[in-house]
Order: structure tokens, then C-alpha cells, then sequence
């Protein structure tokens, strides 16, 4: 039929101007999503697929800005993985799955200054873990000591609200207007490949 | 079933696209006017499959249906399917756009596969073929998708068996949905509206009485 041409043509148009505009967005990767935070000088890394199905045995490479690969583990069976963080700038981490999945995320040296605890204090606690201070004779708890006791419980308490805060900045989830957009986009272009074809048939 | 950006080589993602390119061409000659809104339905319901998790084990897998694109559509099931895999790379950020040639091939080919298997019922004169062939066309479409998956994570330096095997062993519970889906869609439609299903216009066409 005489159409065909035009169809073709039309069809490869309007994919090429649908790859142009999806060009500038980030072009994350497929839904295996990553979230990461910080808690004192640990980072905490979590993989999963959507809400209950987490990304269990991946590979965590961490690196730093440069590109220089820093680190690497395996996520357990909750999804998780955990590392000291090795130096303080920026970390970039990729997830990578069986089965041709991955994802990547970066850390600022922001973010992970926000998480840990300032470079005083953390000295202190390097020199005298709580954990290893000796029973004080005195009733009273140096206020230094009481400072860190806090922050191991709150660390602890606040870690699930954490790595939900974490996983909510990701924004990964599927809305219904993307899904009934995707498809009024299908009904669009397939009326316009229609239209094109009836006038070639009708001139 | 989608290979995410970043893990193959340039090479192949370039040759992905070229051969999608050549496929998609040529396919496209197949398509007439008049398969338009069926392709449209059907590019939409292909689109949406993606979005059917069905939990296994550490894995994620969801339906694919593109046996049963193949079966309706024909050879406008890989233009059709391709179109569906660019709207989930750009809306869903599955796969990622410079895959989509790969990830093309890997679920558009079964797609023609498996209308050439459902043709296989004008030759061979199986009791309740729709059924049996529908099946047949869902299920190893599902197969061959597995199978090419792995050959192309085979360039990234992954084992071939051992990736085979999984990426098989994942998708058996969605190889019998698929198969059952198409099984039923097909009949259904044999029995109610059979010019729905995709004209047989390959060589093997034979004619039945």
C-alpha cells in the first residue's frame, strides 16, 4: 500500500523525538533502587526492588569522587549493607544485581558531614569508647559521656527512620499518572500514525 | 527481563540498536493501516505488564506478555514492543534509554517467535490447538527472552550457564502465567472474534478444512 512509506516514516520520527526528549532526564537505571545514609562515621547502604522485595546478595561498589574504586561487599538477606566510611569526601556507590540490574547513588560531602558527629567529638569518643569506660565511682555521668550514651541509643532508635528518609529522597516509586500518561501517549501516537494513514489513503 | 544502563559494553548497546533498527524496519513493512488500534491496545497492555511483580526469591520479575503480543500482532509485535520498552525507559526509568535496542531484541524476537509457533496449528493437527500453541507461544517466548538476556549479560563478562540458569529458574512461575494468559486470550478470541488474532501469512500457511 501506498501508506507504508509514510507510516515508517512517521513511526521512526516520532520514536527519534520521543529518545531526544527523554534524553535530558536522568536516565536511571532499571527498578532496582539504592538508598544510602549516614550515622556517625558509618554508611549505610540499602538495596530493593519495591517496597517488600529487597535487593538481597548485590554488589555495593562504593568510590570516590576521582573514580577510584574504594570498596566493595555484599548486601545480606535484609537488603543492607554497612562500611566505615573510608575518607570524608564525596562517595558515589553502585548496586549491581544478578541479571543485568543496577543503580547508582552519590553521596555529597555534605550529606555525610551531616551524619556524623563533629570532628571534637568524635575524637573524645575515639579516646574513651563508653562502652570500654571504667564504672565511675561517682553517681553523676560526665556530660560528655552522657552526650555519646545519647547518641548511641538515638543513632539505634532512629536508624528505620533513617533508611526511610533515605529511601523517600530516591523517589522511585511508579505513580498512576506516569502509567496512565504512558499510555495516552500510546493512544496519541497510534492516532497520529491512524490519522496519517487514512489521508494517504484517502489522497 | 530489562538489562539496565551501564553494564554492557558500547559495542553491544551500538549493535542493539542497529539490529532493532533493521528488525523494527523491517517489520514495520508488515504492519497495514487497519492493525493500527489493535497494535495500539496492545502496545498499552505490554506496557503496562511490566508493572506485574510476581515475587521470587531475591529476584525481580514481572510479566512480560509479549507471547501474547506476538500471537495478536505478528511481526507488529517487535515495533510495537519497542515502542512500549522506550515509554517505560523514559516514564518508569526501566531499562534506560540507551538499552532499549538491546532490551529490544531481547523481548521483541520471542514476540515473532511466538507467532511463528501459534502458526504451527494450521500445520500440525493438534486436538484444541489454540490452546495448546497459544501456550506453547507464551511460554517459549518467555524462554527465549531468558536465554537472550543471558547471552547479552554474557558481554558483561558474566558467566553464561550460571546467569541462564537463574534468569530460567526466575521466570518458570512466569513462563506458566504467560503460557496460561496467552493460552486463554488466544482461545477466547478464536472462538468470539478470530480475525482479532494476527493473519499467518508466513510460507507455513496451510489450509485446513
Amino acid at each position: 500500500m501506498i501508506f507504508k512509506g509514510h507510516l515508517k516514516k512517521g513511526f521512526i520520527s516520532v520514536l527519534f523525538c520521543m529518545l531526544v526528549m527523554g534524553f535530558p532526564s536522568p536516565a536511571r537505571a532499571h527498578s532496582v533502587h539504592v538508598s544510602a545514609f549516614v550515622q556517625g562515621d558509618t554508611c549505610f547502604v540499602e538495596g530493593y526492588f519495591n517496597r517488600s522485595m529487597k535487593a538481597q546478595g548485590a554488589l555495593v561498589e562504593v568510590f570516590d569522587p576521582e573514580g577510584q574504586k574504594l570498596l566493595e561487599g555484599r548486601t545480606d538477606d535484609h537488603g543492607s549493607f554497612s562500611f566505615k566510611i573510608p575518607k570524608q569526601s564525596g562517595l558515589r556507590m553502585t548496586l549491581t544485581t544478578s541479571m543485568g540490574h543496577k543503580n547508582e547513588l552519590t553521596l555529597s560531602t555534605e550529606q555525610i558531614r551531616a551524619g556524623s558527629v563533629d570532628e571534637k567529638h568524635q575524637a573524645y569518643s575515639h579516646g574513651k569508647m563508653i562502652t570500654e569506660a571504667e564504672p565511675q565511682k561517682t553517681d553523676c555521668i560526665h556530660p560528655d559521656q552522657m552526650h555519646d550514651l545519647l547518641d548511641q541509643s538515638l543513632d539505634e532508635k532512629l536508624r528505620p527512620l533513617y533508611a526511610m528518609v533515605a529511601r523517600l529522597e530516591q523517589k522511585d516509586g511508579i505513580s498512576a499518572i506516569q502509567v496512565i500518561g504512558g499510555i495516552g501517549y500510546i493512544a496519541g501516537l497510534f492516532g497520529l500514525a491512524l490519522y496519517i494513514a487514512s489521508r494517504k489513503k484517502q489522497g | 527481563m530489562h538489562i539496565s544502563e551501564g553494564i554492557l559494553p558500547a559495542m553491544v548497546l551500538v549493535s542493539g540498536w542497529a539490529v532493532t533498527v533493521l528488525i523494527a524496519g523491517a517489520t514495520l513493512r508488515k504492519v497495514e493501516g487497519e492493525d493500527l488500534p489493535k497494535m495500539a491496545l496492545l502496545t498499552s497492555v505490554f506496557f503496562v505488564a511490566s508493572l506485574i511483580h510476581v515475587p521470587i526469591g531475591p529476584v525481580s520479575v514481572h510479566l512480560i506478555l509479549n507471547g501474547l503480543v506476538g500471537v495478536i500482532l505478528g511481526y507488529g509485535a517487535y515495533p510495537s514492543i519497542l515502542l512500549g520498552l522506550a515509554l517505560q525507559a523514559i516514564l518508569f526509568q526501566h531499562g534506560g534509554v540507551a538499552v532499549i535496542g538491546v532490551n529490544a531484541v531481547i523481548m521483541g524476537t520471542p514476540a515473532v517467535l511466538a507467532y511463528w509457533i501459534f502458526g504451527l496449528r494450521h500445520v500440525l493437527p493438534v486436538r484444541h490447538g489454540n490452546v495448546f500453541f497459544g501456550f506453547a507461544a507464551g511460554a517459549s517466548a518467555t524462554v527465549l527472552s531468558g536465554v537472550l538476556l543471558s547471552l547479552f549479560l554474557r558481554s558483561a563478562g558474566e558467566a553464561f550457564i550460571p546467569v541462564a540458569k537463574l534468569a530460567l529458574a526466575a521466570h518458570i512461575p512466569v513462563m506458566l502465567i504467560e503460557g496460561v494468559v496467552t493460552a486463554s486470550a488466544v482461545s477466547y478470541l478464536a472462538r468470539v472474534k478470530p480475525e482479532a488474532l494476527a493473519r499467518q501469512r508466513s510460507p507455513i500457511r496451510v489450509t485446513r478444512n
